[in-house]
């Protein structure tokens, strides 16, 4: 009955120092040429009109927030200081979704954008650059209440088993009563047995077994009434 | 070394690993392993053995293993008594000349009660560096309190398992075009089946028939029964 | 039980496939959850007629409210760990320099909103400390190279365009950071006792001025000399000397300096200087805010301000008056950043923005209420004989259906009470600059803060927060320790207090060593406090408390533990006689440790096995003491080698181990039940992957009862498999649960700012010879996870810079909570198979009350109307 415990605990002793790497790093990046991302950002018209300043609360993020840019009035964005590479340029925005765009630059600084394909890395479907981003819809972050409707109401079991009844014990003998329904009702039944009578059996003896029994039952007491009176 | 011990025995074992073997150079170990019978603060370890894996990469080794004495027997079976640990050291020189240490351990007992039936895991990183040597017993619980005699605490028998990194899994994305692409062709030539039930498909026609099937059966009878009442 | 087993699976599959689409509603929005945002420690500060423009240590700049304590906008930049904000502008528009040594992005603000006007960069081949100023709309950047030359260039502030080409000029005078400052339109510099000043705006002057220190201040020993920048109506700077600060005033021909002295810290607002001083004579108020006439430093008012008691020392950031009201906003050692109205002395508002910089989070519960604790304390008092004990649980009990009739204890209003299903907690969380705080999970409010001065976390990243006792044991407070570094010394700082009030009775304890390693054992002692063992820099070993020994003792045994040196492992024991024995060791290797992870302590595996749609079971290979370790090795072929450890903390057995050619970070790992989940970047395809793995035991079981690391009789089966993310990860975490019995969720924070919720269901590695589909309610294989928008548990409320997310438990089962750090707070609770245990919010307790009520007297009724039929039709 042995249980050997080992918390997790902290590691108190240096692993890395990592100013040495940032600096290092920084020494290479001002010799390579440094590029810049441009394109143009284009809202849903509706979204345009509601928030004046959807320019604010829209970022773009390269490669996951290594380099980033921000979205100036006329919906414009650029980003700054990119060396040649390739990059996921994505647009952040809390109420659209846009879809990010793969920009890719090679060492003499040409530009090429196209769709991101995690997938298919090597297929290309190129898009125009200057970057042309388009919201493709209202961001859905909330599942549908369901909303309340009648229809619901009435199906709604426990009501059915409230009105169904009540139905049944109400109106269908004043129904019965009638001679016309009752002539109507023969037929609709002469017909719905020509054209299913196997599964009106099935449903009503699955369905009404209990009752169909007190049925016949009945039906047993009305024949021996019925000779009482002869 | 080898040559000044008295008697020696050696064993051979051969475990062929060459599933996990994704080792870019292959390479050879010599493993001098050091036990410790006389558990204290500063443990001293004494020699118990030599293996040699002669390639990492099908894991071969050849163990040679000193016999412990009457004395050591003596030292070890009291550790089971006592329940202490049993402690190995072993020097790793791999073909590049460099050297480390390892340190393992396990319960005394452990091993008493496995009459000193061992496996030593050898694990190596990608490169085929070893990283790391742990002493184990194959056993489901620890110890049960069996009584070993001393005759049986005499030869270690060591299976060496060289354990390689496996290569990490990648995303399976070949086989999901494929099966994309099998079902925008079946697709195309029309052949997408619905594959509900029909009473999935068509309940919202089924149940007002049901429903009214169901009206009528039990309105029939009700009737009669109403007639008869009435005729009373 | 086997079958038992397998209808408990049915059911919680079941329950997965229908939560798969687990989402809020929209009116559920702020129910449970609640963001803060803050902007970190205060920079540069400026006043905008109704709004502050604020720049921070975090590279952000923010617009605040004057009025209350909302930030109206705010513009996240660059990471502050390369990039800081260097200067800020307010005039028509907010203008911010931000950048590192040798590459800086001029932007600019639009004050009202927020939006960006103008962006472009400077770059610079060698790298300078450089200043800044802006005159007009032309930006002059001055790059100085300390007793060399300094360049001088100047810029259209919003097009970028050089109005005026570098200028290289030989001045041996130039210094560094302290030694100079800018006094719009010069550069003025200390140096060798003398003053130098240099016209950097106008063209015709190219020489500098320069004038004897003495000759200003009149000492003939200039000491230890430094410059501040002082924006008074006449170009001025702060010449401090030993904490005594002049104002000097220069123009073309000389420097002057004010016949006054002041401390450093003094603004010029409105032809008046302002500054703080302590306040001795009232013990309340501490502070006091002094002004003095520019001109003579004759001392105006002095006022006594109204500063909280919980906040550590301040100093003015900027100030600014407005028909006779001055509002002065005080930064503090804690961050904290408060707003003062003059002359009243008031405080506006004050912004805790130490939460901004979290470093360990604990969740912890409340305590009964005082009326159900007297319900336990009948039994406590053994003497009582049973009819006053009748008589006390008669009394309780009335006086609980008092409460609970009249005043309808509801959530929120009955205090720090704990509720039935383990809700409301309180979150205590420790601050880099060493505050803690205690935060309602309700509301988000703070309870309670407690600032611990010159103390700072392990490496600059964490500190320990260790639950010593929780709140379970009514008459016992509840007690945590804090464990963290002197910020002087480094050695080790104790901070015990209560949790729930923030009170503590012993105060900091400076520990006279350095700390190692430290951990909470499991195990209790008398008082139900779980003692800590800590390991000092020289593997000495302590125990907090004193009485925790004996446990340690008893348990010395079966105590393991572990430490890392690098990327070197090595297990230890702890010996009855409190010192520590090596028993293994692994090394990594030359290469870089990543990522580390163990299951969560609290952590409950509920089911042993998988059951497979033949009806076997494939048993769980659940090792509680398994260390997850990944680490990132240079190689000269494939750039980057990730290699993921599984490695047994008892025995230091390497469980499993893979390798990833040309992988990069960030590496994150999860590790829990039995299995692991990594994610990293691939850089051959460019895109980021997670990996999952789970170690399985197979179809028959080693060892039902107990586990032992000792007994391995075979090695875990391990499966695998590997997803792509369309996403950037930046943390990750497992849900966490009462008892296990949830399904588990993978909480994943983005870059984007989102925190989604992934199914464990989706990520489980699929057996490769089972047919997986519907039928085996198992998910068909895709390689990229889809990550909804549905899934993201913070909906529209963006995170900014995402540090940790952190997870507890709630007492019903089905809910865990959950806190997500970083720039932002954000709290949520998630329920990974739906709150199945509770009844659905939208549950309608009128509709079954009129129904049932409906059916009775409807029965009623037709049974009257029956009789009443036969009795009519017996007539007949």
């Amino acid at each position: 009955m042995e249980y050997f415990s080992l918390r997790h605990l902290f590691l108190l002793l240096a692993i890395h120092n990592n100013c040495v790497f940032s600096q290092a790093s920084s020494e290479d990046e001002s010799e390579t040429g440094r590029y810049v991302i441009e394109g143009r950002i284009f809202p849903l018209s509706d979204y345009q009109t509601s928030q004046a300043n959807w320019q604010a609360n829209t970022r773009i993020l390269v490669n996951g927030g290594e380099y980033i840019g921000f979205v100036k009035k006329d919906g414009s964005l650029i980003v700054h200081n990119v060396p040649s590479g390739s990059y996921i340029v994505e647009v952040l925005n809390p109420e659209y979704t846009f879809e990010p765009v793969r920009v890719e630059i090679n060492s003499k600084g040409k530009y090429r954008a196209r769709k991101v394909n995690h997938i298919q890395t090597s297929l290309v479907i190129q898009v125009p650059y200057p970057l042309r981003m388009k919201a493709l819809a209202k961001t859905r972050y909330f599942q549908v209440r369901e909303q309340w409707r009648i229809t619901d109401f009435i199906f709604n079991p426990m009501v059915l088993m409230m009105v169904l009844p009540l139905l049944l014990v109400m109106l269908l003998p004043k129904l019965m009563n009638d001679p016309e329904t009752k002539k109507e009702m023969e037929q609709i039944q002469s017909l719905t047995k020509f054209e299913l009578p196997e599964m009106s059996d099935m449903v009503s003896n699955f369905l009404a077994g209990g009752s169909s029994q007190s049925a016949n039952a009945q039906q047993n007491k009305k024949n021996q009434k019925a000779k009482k009176r002869q | 070394m080898i040559h000044m011990l008295t008697w020696f025995s050696t064993t051979f074992i051969l475990i062929n690993f060459c599933r996990g073997s994704n080792l870019e150079h292959d390479g050879w170990v010599n493993i001098k392993l050091e036990h410790c019978l006389l558990p204290s603060d500063s443990p001293i370890f004494t020699d118990r053995g030599n293996i040699t894996i002669q390639s990492l990469r099908l894991g071969q080794a050849i163990v040679n293993q000193n016999s412990l004495t009457q004395e050591e027997r003596v030292q070890l079976k009291e550790m089971a008594a006592t329940n202490q640990f049993y402690q190995i050291r072993s020097t790793v020189v791999s073909n590049d000349g460099t050297e480390n240490v390892f340190l393992s351990t396990i319960k005394a007992c452990m091993l008493a009660e496995a009459q000193l039936d061992d496996r030593l895991s050898v694990s190596l990183d990608y490169t085929g560096r070893v990283i790391g040597i742990t002493l184990l017993i194959a056993s489901k619980s620890t110890c049960e309190g069996a009584v070993v005699p001393l005759s049986k605490l005499k030869e270690f028998t060591t299976s060496v398992y060289v354990r390689h990194p496996e290569v990490g899994p990648v995303p399976d994305t070949a086989s999901y075009i494929q099966k994309m692409e099998r079902e925008r062709e079946a697709k195309e030539r029309g052949e997408v089946k619905d594959n509900r039930s029909i009473l999935a498909k068509y309940w919202m026609y089924i149940v007002p028939v049901v429903i009214l099937l169901m009206v009528s059966s039990m309105a029939n009878p009700e009737a009669a029964a109403n007639g008869g009442g009435a005729s009373r | 039980m086997a079958n038992f087993r397998s209808i408990i699976a049915t059911i919680s599959i079941t329950i997965i496939s229908i939560s798969l689409s687990n989402a809020l509603y929209e009116d559920q929005v702020g129910k449970f959850d609640w963001k803060r945002s803050f902007i970190g420690k205060v920079k540069h500060a400026r006043f905008d007629n109704k709004r502050l423009i604020v720049t921070s240590h975090e590279n952000v700049v923010a617009s605040l409210s004057l009025k209350n304590d909302q930030i109206l906008w705010r513009q996240v930049m660059e990471n502050p760990q390369e990039q800081q904000p260097l200067h800020l502008h307010v005039d028509k528009d907010v203008i911010t320099v931000s950048g590192n040594r040798n590459n800086h992005y001029v932007r600019g603000w639009d004050s009202p909103t927020g939006s960006l006007l103008w962006e472009w960069v400077i770059a610079t081949e060698k790298s300078a400390d450089s200043f800044w100023l802006v005159k007009d709309d032309t930006l002059v950047h001055i790059a100085p190279f300390p007793g060399s030359h300094m360049e001088v260039t100047h810029y259209n502030a919003k097009t970028g365009e050089v109005r005026w080409k570098t200028r290289k000029i030989p001045e041996t005078w130039v210094g560094g950071t302290n030694k100079c400052a800018i006094a719009n339109p010069y550069f003025v510099c200390v140096s060798n006792g003398q003053l130098f000043w240099f016209n950097v705006v106008n063209s015709d002057a190219n020489t500098h001025r320069s004038q004897s220190v003495q000759t200003l201040i009149g000492e003939s020993d200039p000491g230890n000399l430094h410059l501040l920048e002082f924006e008074g109506p006449k170009p001025a700077v702060l010449l401090v000397r030993n904490n005594n600060a002049k104002v000097v005033e220069v123009d073309e021909e000389t420097a002057k300096a004010l016949p006054y002295s002041l401390i450093s810290n003094a603004i010029y607002v409105e032809n008046a200087i302002y500054q703080l001083e302590a306040n001795l004579e009232n013990p309340d108020k501490l502070i006091k805010v002094k002004s003095l006439n520019l001109l003579t430093g004759q001392e105006g008012l002095s006022v006594e301000v109204d500063y909280p008691l919980g906040l550590g020392g301040p100093y003015i950031v900027a100030g600014q008056c407005r028909g006779g009201v001055c509002d002065l906003l005080l930064s503090s050692t804690d961050n904290a950043l408060t707003l003062v109205r003059l002359p009243e002395g008031k405080v506006i508002w004050t912004r805790e923005e130490a939460l901004s910089n979290i470093v360990s989070v604990e969740f912890f519960e409340l305590p009964v209420s005082e009326l159900d604790a007297s319900i336990e304390k009948e039994f406590a008092i053994a003497s009582n004989d049973v009819v006053s004990m009748f008589s006390h649980r008669i009394s309780t009990q009335t006086r609980q259906l008092y409460n609970l009739v009249l005043s309808g204890q509801l959530l929120g209003n009955s205090g720090l009470v704990r509720d039935e299903f383990g809700l409301h907690r309180i979150i205590v969380v420790a601050t880099n600059v060493g505050k803690l705080f205690g935060i309602d999970t309700l509301t988000g409010s703070i309870v309670w803060t407690y600032r611990l001065p010159n103390v700072k976390p392990f490496k600059d990243s964490a500190m320990m927060l260790l639950v010593q006792r929780t709140a379970r044991y009514a008459p016992l407070p509840a007690q945590c320790v804090l464990l963290a570094e002197d910020a002087n010394t480094g050695a080790g700082v104790s901070f015990t207090f209560d949790p729930i009030s923030g009170m503590s009775q012993r105060g900091i304890e400076r520990l006279g060593y350095k700390i190692k390693q430290a951990f909470l054992l499991p195990h209790e002692d008398d008082d139900h406090v779980k003692p800590i063992v800590v390991v000092a820099s020289d593997n000495a070993v302590h125990v907090y408390p004193d009485e925790g020994r004996s446990v340690v003792q008893k348990h010395s045994d079966t105590t393991f533990l572990y430490m890392l040196d690098g990327t070197i492992m090595r297990g230890y024991k702890i010996k009855a006689n409190f010192a520590l024995t090596q028993v293994w060791e692994v090394n990594l290797g030359p290469s870089e440790l990543v990522a580390v992870s163990t299951r969560p302590i609290n952590e409950r595996v509920h089911s042993q096995g998988r059951v497979l749609p033949d009806r076997s079971v494939y048993y769980k290979y659940v090792n509680p003491n398994l260390v997850a370790l990944a680490t990132l090795h240079d190689d000269p072929i494939h750039k980057h080698v990730l290699s993921v450890y599984l490695i047994d903390g008892v025995t230091g057995l390497v469980l499993y181990s893979a390798s990833h050619k040309k992988a990069k970070g960030p590496v994150h790992l999860v590790h829990s039940e039995n299995w692991l989940v990594y994610s990293f970047f691939n850089e051959r395809f460019r895109r980021n992957e997670i990996v999952a793995a789970e170690l399985y035991e197979g179809h028959i079981q080693s060892n039902s009862t107990a586990f032992s690391s000792f007994g391995v009789s075979q090695l875990p089966h391990i499966q695998t498999q590997s997803y792509i993310t369309p996403a950037n990860p930046v943390s990750m975490t497992v849900t966490l649960t009462e008892r296990g019995i949830t399904n588990k969720f993978l909480l994943v924070g983005m870059s984007s700012g989102s925190v989604v919720e992934i199914p464990w269901m989706l990520l489980q590695p699929r057996f490769a010879d089972i047919a997986c589909g519907p039928e085996e309610s198992c998910i068909p294989y895709m390689p990229e996870i889809p990550l909804p928008a549905e899934a993201i548990i913070n909906y529209n409320q963006t995170l900014s810079r995402i540090r940790r997310i952190e997870v507890a438990p709630a007492k019903l089962e089905s809910t865990s909570h959950v806190l997500v750090h970083g720039l932002d707070l954000f709290y949520t609770r998630v329920a990974p198979s739906k709150t199945f245990d509770l009844l659905k919010e939208d549950f309608d307790h009128k509709l079954i009350v009129l129904v049932l009520s409906g059916l009775i007297i409807a029965s009623y009724v037709t049974k009257y109307l029956a009789s009443k039929k036969t009795l009519r039709q017996a007539w007949k």
